[in-house]
């Protein structure tokens, strides 16, 4: 089979799991897209991908699949088109991926990162800054575990610098 | 004189004293009290349902730390996270988590700032976002765009000046503006035009034309970057200093405005002899709006547009004696992207023929077309006359609505025949503005729920038009639709799974931009 007649993919996890991908499905990661461009023509050679586990890759290629036939985002979007895609609400077929447990949104925002999905990393950032959004600092720093490094002098000044804000 | 003055005093009125009326104020107020209300007594509105939020699922022993905070340990994550938060008072909070998070927010809360009179406690917003912004130099050069459209003109004497020094100190440290938008008419000052002039980065200004006694518009030539002006309700004063404006700005290496919008009310000041002199100076331009000057007419415009062959955006209205209905015979316009044309209803028809209808000459790039009859000057209940079919027929004859994303009808009454025409030849439309005599005509129509529209507006009569139920419907067989709305009211779009369910809710407007709605509006 030529190079340009082969269709699928062959991606390794790090937990050596194997898993036969539609070419146009995998493509939707840059990084699986570029490190297949850079295969030998009709090459068999599999693609490791040392930083994904199988139950996460699993994950992230049913929303591959889902949205193997939207437009990619150009990579020389610019801010209009930034600010769009992030004013714009999560779909509902995203928002339903989406309601996994929090320890496999980590790894499927992470894996995300490693592999180059943007609008996959998009889903799961702005899932985290939902679970931000109406709570107190004191609140997010214990939701997330975060230590307060302010001093109360400096909290107060910030608090009074952007009060205008809290209008 | 003293006599005269002596009998003066003696000469008596006998009308007898008028009554205060109090007595009628009292009974009135009792009748109020007592009786039924003088107006209709509606249902109160629902209170606008909270946005559903997408989530994760939530952790198995509820009130622990979450795994996801391992995520702020990724230097490059956190801003990809806060990026999200939008809201000025989600930024305020994320900037007091820790000093990680304060840097990214602050850089995103300062960097696009607006003040508009529609927000809660305006006054106190603007007050204090001075204050913050003159006391902290560092803060001001974070400000990028400045969108500033209240200002508190009942301040006087010390109040005031302490406000205006602020402002002074505040505008002078912005190195890095690049959009002002100061629209309150006598809210700009000369000493603080001097300094908005000498912003270096500054590319985009609109602002009150106001400038009589106030502010020495000439300033504006001396601007390194300035390619957008947009001026409201300009005076005879802005109109003298435009010419030498204009003219001046093309002598730069980065040449003449991009955009010019002149936007005024029964302004006869600017006319086609004016237009024409522009006209060389005005070759870079991308955007024109010219609203509300009298004595312009179709032959200023073609003097323009002659020169600015790469326009992509005209914003006219067409009063009568004009001619701009017509612009069949313009220069070609290659690069038009956007058309909005505000034209005159006929009188003594409430129907529209295809004569009544603008002509534009065939360009393959327009993608948004806005057309809103105009009142010329009626009662406002003659604004609004029906657009048969025949008469779409005049304009799907000369314009590819084929590849329109935007399309805006306003005040031009669409039946059930004239919505499935739209939709059957505009299969790419993303935004649709429409007026319809009821309901009916949304609910009738089967193209329409199957059409892939991001935003529907649907202006009606309010006891005929679509109710928050009915677009509730509507939005829940419409597969894409993120914004819908009536008259004033725009709702954002919901959906979710409930289990294996759809669910689809209308929220109250929540996000930072305008809808799309009061961005193709016309009063």
């Amino acid at each position: 089979m030529s190079a340009e007649k082969k269709d699928s993919v062959v991606l390794v996890t790090s937990d050596d799991e194997t898993f036969t991908v539609e070419k146009k499905v995998a493509e939707r990661s840059n990084l699986i897209k570029s490190m297949i461009e850079d295969l030998p023509a009709a090459s068999d050679e599999s693609i490791p991908l040392p930083n994904v586990s199988s139950s996460v890759l699993v994950k992230v290629l049913e929303y591959c699949d889902h949205h193997k036939n939207e437009p990619l985002p150009a990579a020389d979007s610019n801010d209009a088109d930034d600010a769009r895609r992030k004013a714009s609400e999560i779909g509902e077929w995203d928002a339903k991926f989406i309601q996994v447990d929090q320890e496999m949104l980590f790894e499927i925002i992470l894996a995300a990162n490693y592999l180059d999905i943007k609008p996959l990393l998009d889903v799961g950032c702005k899932t985290v800054a939902n679970m931000i959004k109406g709570k107190t600092p004191e609140e997010i720093r214990k939701l997330f575990n975060i230590i307060n490094d302010f001093t109360p002098e400096e909290e107060e000044q910030i608090r009074k610098e952007n009060e205008w804000a809290e209008e | 004189m003293d006599e005269a003055l002596h009998d003066l005093g003696g000469i008596r009125v006998d009308r007898p004293p008028r009554p205060l009326g109090l007595d009628r104020i009292f009974a009135r107020a009792e009748r109020w009290k007592q009786g039924a209300p003088s107006a209709p007594v509606r249902t109160p509105s629902p209170p606008p349902s909270a946005v559903t939020l997408a989530l994760p699922a939530p952790l198995a022993d509820g009130a622990g730390a979450s795994p996801l905070g391992e995520l702020f340990a990724y230097p490059d994550l956190v801003p990809l996270v806060l990026g999200h938060l939008s809201r000025p008072g989600e930024l305020a909070t994320a900037a007091l988590v820790c000093r990680d998070w304060r840097r990214i927010a602050t850089r995103k809360l300062y960097r696009d700032i607006w003040v508009r009179p529609c927000e809660c406690a305006v006054e106190a917003v603007l007050l204090h976002l001075f204050e913050t912004l003159a006391g902290n130099p560092e803060l001001c050069v974070a400000v990028r765009s400045l969108d500033v459209r209240f200002f508190p003109l009942d301040i006087t004497g010390e109040e005031r000046h302490a406000l205006e020094d602020r402002l002074l100190q505040a505008f002078a440290q912005m190195k890095n503006l690049e959009r002002l938008i100061w629209t309150r008419d006598r809210s700009m000052f000369a000493e603080l035009f001097d300094v908005v002039a000498s912003l270096p980065k500054l590319q985009h200004v609109e602002l009150s034309g106001h400038a009589s006694r106030l502010f020495e518009p000439t300033l504006l030539a001396t601007m390194p970057q300035l390619r957008d002006l947009r001026v409201y309700m300009p005076d005879a004063v802005f109109r003298t200093a435009l010419f030498d404006v204009i003219t001046l700005l093309c002598d730069r290496p980065i040449g003449g405005l991009e955009g010019l919008a002149l936007i005024c009310k029964s302004f006869n000041l600017i006319n086609d002899e004016m237009l024409r002199a522009l006209s060389p100076y005005l070759s870079s331009l991308k955007r024109l709006q010219l609203i509300g000057c009298t004595r312009i007419t179709r032959t200023g415009v073609y003097d323009v547009l002659r020169e600015a062959d790469a326009i992509e955006e005209l914003i006219l209205d067409a009063p009568p004696h004009s001619d701009l209905i017509d612009l069949s015979g313009a220069p070609e316009l290659s690069s038009l992207k956007t058309f909005s044309l505000s034209f005159p209803a006929p009188s003594g028809r409430q129907e529209l023929e295809p004569s009544d209808m603008p002509l534009l000459r065939r360009t393959d790039t327009l993608r948004a077309l806005e057309l809103t009859l105009s009142t010329n000057g009626a009662h406002t209940a003659q604004r609004h006359h029906l657009l048969p079919v025949p008469a779409l027929r005049a304009l799907t004859s000369q314009i590819d609505f084929e590849r329109l994303t935007r399309l805006a009808l306003l005040n031009l009454v669409i039946d059930t025949d004239t919505l499935s025409g739209i939709l059957e030849v505009s299969p790419a439309l993303e935004e649709l503005y429409i007026s319809v005599p009821s309901r009916r005509v949304l609910q009738q129509t089967p193209t329409l729920h199957s059409a892939p529209l991001r935003i529907l507006h649907a202006n009606a009569p309010e006891s005929m038009g679509p109710t928050r139920t009915d677009l509730a419907e509507l939005a829940l067989v419409m597969p894409k639709v993120q914004q819908i709305g009536s008259l004033n009211r725009v709702y954002e779009v919901h959906r979710r799974f409930d289990g294996e369910k759809l669910v689809v809710e209308l929220a109250r407007w929540s996000q930072i931009m305008i809808p799309g709605y009061f961005q193709v509006w016309r009063p």
